[in-house]
């Protein structure tokens, strides 16, 4: 089992409330089309990622939880959809990893994405009962590349900064 | 995951340019599959049930009731729009108006899908 050290509780604690406050703020920002959002939050997660899987899953589960109160409630099918879609995308970039398939973090971010946003839709049409919902493949995985695409980016940039800075929790 | 370092994940890399032709090459095969269709009507499903099968050319507004509420829509010049729904996010209704028959409105909690049909021909045979 994994020794939690206090350090890393504090750490972990701390990119799952950047991941949450990212995740509201961001829905403040325009998109060409409404539900579609950038996924500011997949930065913290793939950094949580490389602690430990469960680290991750730990931020994606505040995030899930606190934004969803905020925006309407946890009672609410948007919070299956997000869980499903987060788990889902978690499960994709883990595998990744062990795969050892040479990916940089914009390919892991990218197939998070997208993973992410297929599950959405396959829930999304499990709920509520639309059977042809994959006519909206084409704008999600356009989308997801794209957003993949910048998050990936970003998670680089944050990553090359923080070992400058040398700022290493077992990353 | 002990002690990895996070080095060689820095630099784009050949695994990225595959995942990356991969998702291209199915939005381009999932493409050329759909064919655009003619927009004769405009159909409501409500939770996977056809409620409502409208004309295009007729401008109403109709308001029914969803899953979780009322909602109502508006037909109009050939678009169709949400004008508003009993949900916590009003998705639907941001999204606006609708004309090709690739796109829809859905309201996940109303569980409404608003879709065009009509009758899908062959540019060639016609």
């Amino acid at each position: 089992m994994m020794q939690l050290q206090n350090k890393k509780i504090v750490y972990i604690a701390m990119l799952s409330a950047g991941a949450t406050v990212v995740a509201i703020l961001e829905r403040f920002i325009p998109m060409p089309i409404p539900f579609l959002k950038l996924g500011l939050a997949n930065i913290f997660i793939i950094i949580a990622l490389f602690i430990h899987p469960l680290a991750a899953l730990t931020v994606i589960i505040i995030k899930i939880f606190f934004s969803s109160i905020i925006f309407g409630g946890i009672f609410q099918p948007i919070t299956i959809m997000q869980l499903v879609g987060g788990v889902s995308g978690l499960i994709g970039m883990y595998l990744i990893i062990k795969l050892n398939i040479r990916c940089s973090l914009l390919g892991i971010s990218i197939i998070g994405a997208f993973i992410h946003n297929i599950a959405m839709l396959l829930t999304a049409s499990l709920i509520a009962h639309i059977t042809d919902i994959m006519k909206l493949y084409s704008i999600f995985a356009v989308f997801s590349l794209i957003s993949g695409g910048i998050i990936g980016i970003a998670t680089i940039y944050l990553v090359k900064s923080m070992y400058k800075r040398n700022i290493n929790y077992n990353l | 995951m002990r002690k990895k370092d996070l080095r060689i994940f820095l630099k784009p890399s050949f695994g990225d340019f595959i995942i990356v032709i991969f998702i291209i090459a199915t939005i381009f095969l999932y493409s050329a599959k759909m064919k655009g269709t003619d927009n004769f009507l405009v159909i409501v499903e409500i939770n996977g049930k056809i409620k409502y099968t409208l004309h295009t050319t007729v401008d109403t507004i109709i308001s029914s009731n969803g899953y979780k509420g009322p909602f109502s829509f508006e037909i109009k010049d050939k678009k169709v729009k949400m004008k508003n729904s009993t949900c916590p996010l009003h998705i639907c209704v941001k999204q606006g108006w609708i004309k090709n028959s690739n796109e829809m409105i859905i309201c996940i909690p109303n569980r409404i899908k608003i879709s065009f049909s009509g009758s899908d021909y062959d540019a060639i045979t016609k």
